[in-house]
């Protein structure tokens, strides 16, 4: 399954995949609720994006104390359902990508569903550091387990 | 005549659950049915304390319906309890008398709450647990204004709570170690939750053991080391035990502490016989050693990785941890990790600690490593601990000032940007 | 074409702020010339505006605009910048601020939470980056080389920066959990993604990790190695007509009507209908409005 990476060597921070997660998913430009995020480290060239990496064994699902996180097994793709979430917030604490934001509106914690499958967020980043694709062997090896200290395992330099 | 299943697990909680889901994605044509001594569908157990405080109904705890487990094709046998396991006959025997011939069988029969039957006045009524839908349905049914907490893990700081949302005119918590929470928090990260509770009109002391219950047809007071608090209710949250008498009687090995003993593929040491859950003894990812971390995420992880055994797979459990986590009241979070300021003592460790903003932060190094960490009014940032914690690799604070720090991973240079913060409040605002 | 405004009268001599809400026409577009707040300058000539167009961070790029304004010589001084600021104070439901008055100890402005807060002192970016209440909040320091945002990228120039220190205002720091209402958000997306999309069809990338980028911006990066400085990005009248609405057109759009862009996120982000007609007035206006500040006319 394709799943979000980030060439960190080509991300600007500008924040257009954050500003245009927002108007999709919450509605409203409220960037601390995208679901992509630049975060700035604070030094320089620090900036970089987290957003969920649908993890082959994911730990939110486990971690969920209700239960409503759901993995297809055929693709992996990792989803929620929403309105059973009473914001235990176990998700949010244990994820490895830092990918899971509170959604006001919803009143839940919620991750990247992947947008059905045409993410706008690829299709707005300028610099084409955001991609939507298949993992590549050593990316598979990431998302094994909790897939994620390495956001965006392609460090072309 | 017994009923033929190739999959029975005994016990309908997460690792229960999780057992019969992972077993069915892994194999979509195996029968499965649970067994659960409760008649409730599955339910969040650790959404008890906002059931009890009237914030979620019966609907808003449950996980799974029985539509969800018809769906997936996992029959139920509830409000019967195991009584018998005849492992070379497969055979389990329940005590309303139904039998059900295993395949395999998963025991996932969770834990029970302490209760101090030796001391005196723990029988009478007006002694409640909060493990159980049927012990919230009991404490509300009661009559009562004034209670009394004991313990301060999550049961007795969520149940102080609830108590107070419910009405109750006066509600107190009495800790017996030194302060709230100690095998989690330091002093200051307990203070700070001690104030918290103070300002929901909730009591609390610490220091203080409860030696017993005083009242004669019902509780009248509690009984410290210190003083005598009038109460019609006592909540008793001093700890779980895991439910192991079956597994004892079966001839399933236990453990040092108690626990079933498990190899990492979650087997006991009896034949197509595997455990998961509160039941079981799990290797702490900290320590190295095994420890009872009766929390919900290892019980669920667990029982998916039973369960796809049961049903072919090779997985692996690769240990637990013991997370503290919790709210008080809608906004303030509280989270720990991994060792104290305490734990510390009597060997070198770094502190960094800050207030700010009505959050409090502390993290603990040794060697340059993060051992430790409590968050205080946010949960900012502890994925970055909580993933580092378990690591045990070595920070360098200064990467975000290195040339090359953009070859590092992505989550360390959050960690060190955090880190330093915390440096840097420190520097200027040292105590 | 009317729309409430909302700004933040910061009076450094009584250190109070307070919020207020002025009725303004035209879009709203109460930067450059300052046609609504204006008056403020007769109370106190060494007043200082910082404002926001009705687009500032709605997410398309360029939206990072917002305008710094001030008076010299009777004359309205205009500094545009591009960053997070203005789009942070918008989030925060403030859509200006104005500094008036003046303090003898230095103060600074926390806007959190929606709620905003002088304080004394002039800390330097390090304390204030270190005091953060979340990552993500916006950090802005005056020195006497100019206004600075998150340390690296420059605001205004010395002139204005000068001008905030002598009134007794280091530094403000704004949070950026808040959001902006748009009228129809899908619409408002699909334009983003087309403009953002067509940017990099059209030429090569600007930005990369050595060169981050302004918020939200196609072609402003800073680099690290020496200290940037700073460029007015709206010179000729039309780019101060975007300006004064809110974005700054980046070349790499080259192609497109931005009349029509314009007029279509307008009508997205406030629901009410525009048209190029409608900016072609607001031309003819903000030309008006010029005029009579280079005769020195009345406010």
């Amino acid at each position: 399954m394709k799943t979000l990476f980030i060439d960190r060597t080509k991300c600007s921070g500008c924040g257009a995949c954050q500003a245009v997660c927002s108007l999709v998913k919450r509605g409203e430009q409220r960037p601390s609720e995208a679901r992509i995020r630049v975060r700035r480290g604070g030094g320089p060239d620090t900036q970089y994006v987290t957003v969920c990496q649908h993890c082959a064994e994911p730990v939110c699902l486990t971690a969920c104390m209700r239960g409503i996180i759901d993995q297809d097994p055929a693709t992996g793709l990792v989803t929620r359902r929403t309105e059973g979430c009473f914001t235990c917030a176990a998700c949010k604490v244990m994820c490895p990508s830092d990918a899971i934001v509170y959604d006001s509106r919803l009143d839940a914690f919620v991750t990247c569903d992947l947008c059905g499958g045409n993410p706008p967020c690829v299709a707005a980043c300028p610099t084409g550091a955001l991609r939507f694709e298949e993992p590549a062997g050593a990316s598979e090896d990431l998302r094994n387990k909790y897939a994620q200290a390495l956001l965006g395992g392609k460090e072309a330099e | 005549m017994a009923q033929k299943v190739d999959l029975l697990i005994i016990g309908n909680g997460p690792a229960g659950n999780n057992a019969a889901l992972a077993a069915r994605q892994a194999d979509p044509d195996m029968s499965i049915l649970i067994l659960g001594e409760e008649r409730h569908p599955e339910y969040s157990a650790p959404a008890l304390a906002d059931y009890l405080a009237g914030e979620l109904d019966l609907a808003g705890v449950t996980v799974n319906t029985y539509a969800d487990y018809a769906r997936r094709g996992i029959q139920l046998h509830l409000g019967d309890e195991a009584v018998e396991i005849q492992p070379q006959e497969k055979l389990v025997t329940t005590a309303s008398g139904a039998q059900f011939q295993y395949g395999k069988l998963i025991l996932a029969t969770g834990s029970f709450a302490v209760q101090l039957r030796r001391m005196q006045g723990t029988s009478l009524p007006g002694n409640f647990v909060m493990r159980t839908l049927d012990d919230v349905d009991a404490i509300a049914a009661y009559p009562a204004k004034q209670a009394v907490v004991v313990g301060s893990g999550a049961i007795g700081l969520e149940g102080a709570l609830a108590l107070k949302q419910r009405g109750y005119d006066k509600v107190t918590v009495v800790e017996a170690l030194d302060w709230l929470s100690m095998k989690s928090f330091d002093k200051h990260t307990s203070d700070l939750v001690a104030d918290t509770l103070r300002s929901y009109g909730v009591e609390v002391y610490s220091g203080e053991g409860v030696q017993s219950v005083e009242g004669e047809d019902r509780v009248r007071a509690v009984r410290t080391s210190k003083r005598v608090i009038p109460c019609d209710l006592v909540l008793w949250g001093v700890g779980m035990r895991p439910q192991t008498a079956l597994a004892q009687k079966t001839g399933i090995a236990l453990g040092a502490l108690g626990g079933i003993q498990v190899d990492d593929r979650m087997r006991t040491n009896l034949p197509d016989i595997y455990a998961c859950g509160d039941c079981v003894e799990t290797t702490d990812r900290l320590s190295g050693q095994k420890a009872m971390n009766m929390f919900w995420e290892p019980a669920a992880r667990g029982g998916m990785v039973a369960g796809a055994n049961c049903a072919g797979r090779e997985k692996e459990f690769n240990g637990s941890v013991a997370l503290f986590l919790t709210y008080i009241g809608d906004d303030c979070p509280v989270v720990a990790l991994g060792k104290t300021e305490r734990d510390l003592q009597g060997t070198p460790y770094q502190l960094l600690e800050d207030e700010n903003h009505g959050h409090y932060r502390r993290v603990l190094l040794q060697d340059g490593r993060v051992v430790g960490a409590q968050l205080f009014g946010t949960l900012e940032g502890f994925n970055l601990l909580l993933d580092q914690i378990q690591k045990q690799e070595p920070v360098d604070t200064t990467l975000l000032q290195r040339e090359d720090s953009g070859k590092y991973p992505a989550l360390h240079l959050s960690l060190a940007a955090y880190l330093q913060q915390l440096q840097n409040r420190m520097k200027k605002f040292s105590r | 074409m009317e729309r409430t405004v909302r700004y933040a009268l910061i009076d450094l001599q009584n250190r109070t702020t307070g919020l207020k809400e002025v009725q303004a026409g035209w879009f709203g577009t109460w930067g450059l010339l300052l046609e609504e707040l204006g008056f403020w300058w007769r109370l106190d000539p060494s007043a200082v505006a910082l404002t926001t167009g009705p687009l500032t961070g709605c997410g398309a790029p360029g939206t990072g605009a917002m305008t710094w304004s001030y008076l010299k010589n009777g004359r309205v001084q205009n500094l545009t910048g591009e960053g997070r600021l203005g789009a942070a104070l918008r989030y925060a439901g403030v859509d200006a601020l104005l500094f008036y008055g003046r303090s003898d100890a230095p103060l600074w402005l926390e806007v959190e939470d929606g709620k905003l807060s002088l304080r004394e002192g002039k800390p330097s970016y390090t304390t204030l980056a270190a005091g953060k209440p979340s990552e993500d909040t916006v950090v802005v320091t005056f020195r006497p080389r100019g206004a600075v945002e998150d340390k690296y990228f420059p605001l205004s120039d010395g002139a204005l920066s000068r001008r905030l220190l002598e009134k007794g205002i280091s530094a403000l720091t704004v949070d950026t959990a808040g959001g902006l209402a748009v009228a129809d958000s899908q619409r408002l997306a699909a334009l983003c993604v087309d403009l953002y999309h067509w940017a990099a069809q059209n030429g090569p990338a600007a930005g990369s990790r050595q060169q981050p980028a302004r918020f939200l911006s196609l072609d402003h990066t800073v680099g690290f190695e020496s200290p940037a400085t700073y460029l007015n990005p709206a010179r000729s009248p039309e780019e101060q007509l975007f300006a004064a609405l809110g974005i700054l057109w980046s070349p790499r759009l080259e192609g497109r009507s931005r009349r029509a862009d314009t007029a279509a996120l307008l009508e997205a982000c406030l629901g009410i209908p525009c048209t190029e007609g409608d900016l072609d007035a607001l031309e003819a206006h903000l030309a008006q409005l010029r005029q009579r500040n280079l005769e020195g006319g009345d406010q």
